[in-house]
């Protein structure tokens, strides 16, 4: 039954570790002001600032398209009002692990595409990156500016049961969400402005600015023209990338609207006739982006655009074939590229992983299937995940079938208990699994945003977080004490 | 008459092949209006098409508004038909092809709430939405904002919004709405090139919907003969067309004369200082053209219509040559919806 006028934490907890209390209910350091708010505040009242959210984000036009829900472009973006709390000090050595990754991955990638030094090394073996989906040959030998091939990466993080956070997935492609951060914490700000009062939040708002410098540092002279190019407004992320564009100020294209000449000079078509472009954040996929190159029959990017990068008068960012270094498979081996290239210890750990295309760690995956999540090398969205104790035999003996077929193509991972946090449920605020996404900009300089997007799994004990498959999100601070 | 017209509803991606571009080639646009921003072709089209569509809304609800109220006002003796809200927009021929009695019902929905038919209420600010949804970055936050709720408002009121006892409360919104959009673009939108496209696209249609009243309620309602006795609910049925395009007061204010027939199309087609007469949006379209490069083409279709309107002062209106004017000046503005796409979106459309 709904007990709309008792304090809205009455009753709560849960099993795992919790990120507003600990295992005595008592606050996190750093969450202690917004505890006594909510439980100053009747579970009605909380209620109600849930329902004022859910209008101002109907209102604002606020939407993530789930493609299995059908073409509802305007299916509203779904956010949990309780928000989701990091102590500064935390923070700042998630920040300087997230820069030292992001920093060796982008060494890795272009040690990759020119002289292959960690191929050579013995780090990473030469058959495991030329069969990455995600590996672009076409790309070797090419210069972006400042060697940095991996512009914009959101990570995924999770947090086990014993504390320890964890880097789950690097998502150095065309990762999304950072919007929704924004939009977050917008949200927030309108419809439960007296949290603030009381307390220091470290600001998000600067990503647009942050990002809009990077772009320009890619061009050679500072100042060009830089776009965002999206595939379209059918676009699961088509939101993100409109808003984007609005708060940088540049123009949100689409590949018909760019050429790229027989000089390699990309221009796009405006009313005063074409005009040049110097940068193009992409927000298409490797395969789509240019039919010159990757995949023939694509309509979403423009012919040339690979060849204007190759020649260096255009900068894309991400640059092509960074996949290669989000091929789960290469995942594991990112702590030994952190001490490879940088010499340092790795400052946020990697999941153990098996990689099921060695022999005795297939065997292993094979016997223990139960106990682990399996999941498909190279898909985004938590798309073919098996979590190995959530399902049935049959679904099991499936997964061992695909496994010995191509083992190249899965990797295994024991079961992270992923942290809880209050969200406002039926009939009460109950634990939720949470992750989160923070966004790191990197070119001659690295930037990481001030917490991230913390994505909440909607049904009770699902691990299951992502967006594209219905979970839900929340304001994420980085409290200043 | 010709059905009003629209863009493809969804423009999804085609194959574009290169097109060769003009000589002059710009390192940053060379005369990039009043700012430092480059206006796509494509960001020009939907802003274009979502001035037309917001317009046509708002024409159309304060049409079948006072449509409504008219057949209140008309004792049963004089004969009014629902039908010339299905000829007024031209979708007679989508009509029945869906429904077989021109009834009250039967036009109201298929008016005001379907999907299905391209020039609805519904379909006008759906398509607005989808057409600003692209050109967010360019266009007033809190206009999208009106937009938006507008759209999904009238998507809740498909089913039973148009039914006569609801139909006056979802109209009221409708006109409201499309008013503190048009204030907040006022207001706030800048005046660069996308202001232009914007407001291009809104002239245009008024313009247009301006002459298809008048070819089919003022044709309907002036006598062949010309300026025959009028009768009293000749009159009642002037001040309906007047209302529906918001000029009963501009024209008291402009004019002792009564609210008949010669006067009437007279103060639409030429009166230099009412907004929805066709010289003034015409006039508007001109101004808008001149701040905006590769103008001529469509700068000379407003020329064209210019001088056909030049003949309205000594024109003796009768139905034959109010219907002779008002085909004139569809085809003039439809071949300045030719011109303007022929200069701005050819390479994209």
């Amino acid at each position: 039954m709904p007990t709309p006028s008792k304090h809205a934490l009455h009753g709560y907890g849960g099993k795992g570790f919790d990120e507003l209390v600990d295992a005595g209910g008592a606050a996190r350091p750093g969450s202690e002001a917004l505890f006594r708010h909510l439980a100053s505040l009747t579970f009605g009242e909380l209620v109600d600032r849930q329902r004022a959210a859910e209008s101002d984000i109907a209102a604002h036009g606020i939407t993530f398209t789930v493609y299995a829900e059908g073409a509802n472009l305007d299916r509203a973006w779904p956010m949990d009002i309780v928000p989701r709390v990091f102590p500064a000090a935390e923070w700042a050595v998630i920040e300087a692990g997230l820069a030292q990754r992001l920093t060796a991955l982008n060494r890795f990638l272009d040690d990759l595409y020119h002289d292959q030094e960690a191929i050579a090394a013995g780090i990473v073996p030469r058959e495991l990156v030329e069969s990455s989906p995600g590996w672009r040959p076409e790309c070797r030998g090419v210069n972006p500016p400042h060697g940095v091939w991996a512009h914009i990466c959101g990570s995924d993080l999770v947090r086990d049961a014993d504390g320890e956070v964890y880097v789950l997935e690097d998502n150095l492609r065309v990762p999304s969400g950072v919007s929704y951060m924004l939009e977050n914490r917008a949200v927030t700000k309108r419809v439960f402005s007296e949290l603030f009062e009381k307390q220091s939040i470290v600001p998000v708002d600067r990503y647009p600015e942050r990002l809009l410098e990077m772009l320009r540092s890619l061009c050679p002279d500072g100042d060009g023209q830089a776009v965002v190019l999206t595939p379209g407004i059918y676009n699961s992320a088509y939101f993100e990338h409109s808003f984007l564009a609005r708060q940088m100020g540049v123009e949100l294209v689409e590949g018909r609207d760019l050429y790229v000449d027989a000089d390699d000079v990309c221009w796009v078509r405006t009313i005063e006739g074409p005009v040049r472009v110097d940068v193009i954040y992409r927000r298409v996929d490797d395969a789509f982006l240019d039919p010159e190159v990757f995949r023939p029959d694509s309509a979403l990017g423009a012919p040339g655009l690979v060849r204007a990068w190759r020649a260096g008068t255009l900068a894309l960012a991400n640059a092509p074939g960074t996949g290669v270094a989000d091929d789960k498979v290469v995942y594991t081996y990112v702590p030994d590229l952190v001490r490879f290239y940088l010499g340092e210890e790795p400052i946020l750990g990697s999941v153990p992983t098996f990689r099921c295309e060695e022999p005795a760690q297939l065997k292993y995956v094979l016997a223990n299937l139960e106990q682990l999540v399996v999941k498909p090398a190279n898909e985004a969205g938590g798309k073919d995940l098996l979590i190995g104790h959530q399902a049935d035999q049959a679904t099991l003996q499936q997964y061992r079938d695909r496994l010995k077929a191509n083992p190249r193509a899965w990797v295994a991972q024991r079961v992270i208990e992923l942290s809880t946090s209050p969200t406002v449920c039926e009939a009460a605020v109950e634990p939720r699994c949470v992750d989160l996404r923070p966004f790191t900009l990197q070119a001659a300089t690295t930037y990481v945003t001030a917490g991230g997007l913390t994505r909440v799994a909607r049904r009770k004990g699902s691990y299951i977080v992502n967006s594209s498959q219905g979970g839900g999100s929340k304001d994420t601070w980085i409290v200043e004490s | 008459m010709t059905a009003t017209t629209s863009n493809p509803a969804q423009m999804q991606t085609k194959t574009v092949s290169n097109t060769v571009p003009p000589a002059t080639l710009a390192r940053h646009a060379p005369t990039s209006g009043p700012g430092t921003t480059v206006l796509l072709c494509r960001t020009a089209y939907s802003l274009y098409w979502a001035g037309r569509y917001l317009e046509r809304a708002e024409s159309l609800a304060r049409l079948v508004a006072e449509h409504t109220a008219l057949l209140v006002d008309l004792p049963t003796s004089v004969p009014l038909t629902w039908e010339p809200l299905l000829a007024i927009p031209g979708v007679n021929h989508g009509f029945y092809a869906q429904f077989e009695r021109a009834d009250e019902p039967s036009i109201m929905q298929f008016l005001l709430a379907d999907p299905s038919n391209p020039s609805s209420l519904y379909r006008s600010l759906t398509d607005a939405r989808e057409n600003l949804r692209t050109v967010r970055q360019v266009f007033p936050p809190e206009a999208w904002r009106l937009a938006n709720e507008l759209a999904a408002f009238v998507e809740t009121q498909a089913a039973t919004g148009w039914r006569r006892g609801r139909r006056h409360r979802l109209l009221d919104r409708v006109i409201a709405d499309c008013q503190r959009l048009a204030g907040v673009v006022s207001g706030a939108m800048r005046r660069d090139h996308a202001y232009e496209f914007f407001a291009i696209g809104t002239q245009l249609e008024r313009a247009d919907m301006t002459t298809r009243v008048l070819d089919v309620r003022a044709a309907s309602l002036i006598d062949s003969d010309g300026d025959g006795p009028a009768s009293l609910f000749d009159e009642v049925q002037w001040l309906g067309v007047m209302r529906s395009l918001v000029g009963l007061h501009a024209f008291r204010r402009s004019t002792s004369h009564r609210v008949l027939g010669p006067e009437v199309a007279r103060f639409l087609l030429s009166d230099p200082y009412f907004p929805r007469s066709v010289v003034f949006c015409l006039d508007g379209v001109a101004d808008a053209l001149s701040r905006l490069p590769v103008r001529d083409g469509p700068a000379e279709e407003c020329a064209r219509i210019r001088r056909r309107l030049a003949a309205v002062a000594t024109t003796n209106w009768t139905k034959e040559t109010i219907r002779r004017m008002a085909d004139d000046l569809q085809l003039g503005l439809i071949a300045v919806d030719t011109a303007v796409c022929d200069a701005y979106f050819e390479s994209i459309s």
